[in-house]
């Protein structure tokens, strides 16, 4: 990234910093609004909205519920089947690209999921019909680990990026 | 009690100053929309892109393009999936030879409030720009 670029991007969404809106909220437009907010975060009694866990009985808790969103519904579906379509549209309208098409490494429970089969059957069919369309399943992916029981860690990604050129090359 | 304030008070300006005056070269933002604004305006202003881009989603967005030997441009939106990225490349008719999809975030809808945010901004921007002078 440019210099030139950051300067344009930062000053387009933050243009008088980070103080500056402290100052002045720049979604209200009130003065010292965020600055209230904090303040009310700061000196707000711990036990009223804190309740501590076990680690452990936390990221369970957390595991059961990513897992109960990965189930394969028909509305699911229908939803990856037009996707599909989509990105097999898009490939026969872009001769020129050469689309590949990856599935990440995450928690082996997502991964093993009915709704990621599916997903993975699909792409391997439209990889198989379509010239420019390939598809690159992760490799084994009890090998990665992650850091908040979806996405990969550094040294994972890191990891998943190398086998992912090695791949691409 | 006013120990604390002043120390934040302080820190603020320092980070602050420190932000307008040193050189920044890492790729950073303030929150999760800033970031996903800085990589999808990086593919839509940047003149010499690489020609690998990278769609997805939070998914995506972990494999940092600094884990890469070779250059590729990751637009992968957290919150989002592919589509926003791939409509908006295609929109503004943007080359590449390679286009990489990750697959894991195929449920999601378009955000359609995203994209129209930039094809908007930019068709002002280039409707502006054909306006001839005056002789």
């Amino acid at each position: 990234m440019t210099l030139k670029t950051l300067y344009l991007t930062r000053t387009e969404y933050d243009p008088v910093g980070v103080f500056g809106n402290l100052l002045i909220d720049p979604i209200t437009g009130k003065f010292l609004y965020k600055f209230k907010l904090i303040l009310e975060d700061l000196f707000r009694s711990p036990q009223k909205n804190h309740v501590s866990k076990p680690i452990n009985e936390d990221k369970t808790s957390t595991l059961e519920k990513l897992q109960e969103v990965w189930p394969l519904s028909a509305r699911d579906s229908l939803l990856i089947q037009k996707r599909i379509e989509l990105i097999k549209e898009y490939a026969t309208n872009n001769h020129s690209e050469e689309i590949f098409l990856i599935d990440i490494p995450m928690n082996s429970k997502h991964y093993t999921s009915e709704k990621m089969q599916y997903i993975k059957n699909l792409t391997s069919e439209i990889a198989r019909t379509t010239s420019n369309i390939n598809f690159i399943p992760a490799n084994d992916y009890s090998n990665y680990s992650t850091s908040d029981g979806s996405h990969l860690d550094r040294s994972s990604a890191i990891k998943y990026v190398r086998y992912l050129e090695k791949r691409l090359n | 009690m006013k120990k604390p304030l002043l120390y934040s008070f302080v820190l603020l300006i320092i980070y602050e100053v420190l932000l307008r005056i040193i050189n920044i070269e890492w790729n950073t933002g303030q929150h999760q929309f800033n970031v996903n604004a800085i990589k999808v305006e990086r593919m839509l202003i940047e003149s010499d892109l690489p020609t690998k881009l990278l769609f997805g989603s939070s998914y995506s967005y972990r494999l940092n393009e600094d884990y890469w030997d070779t250059e590729i441009l990751n637009v992968g939106l957290a919150g989002f999936s592919f589509l926003e990225g791939l409509e908006l490349k295609d929109h503004f008719n943007i080359k590449a030879d390679t286009i990489l999809i990750e697959v894991n975030m195929l449920t999601r809808s378009l955000n359609h409030q995203f994209v129209d945010s930039y094809s908007s901004h930019l068709k002002m921007i280039d409707t502006q720009n054909a306006i001839p002078y005056p002789n």
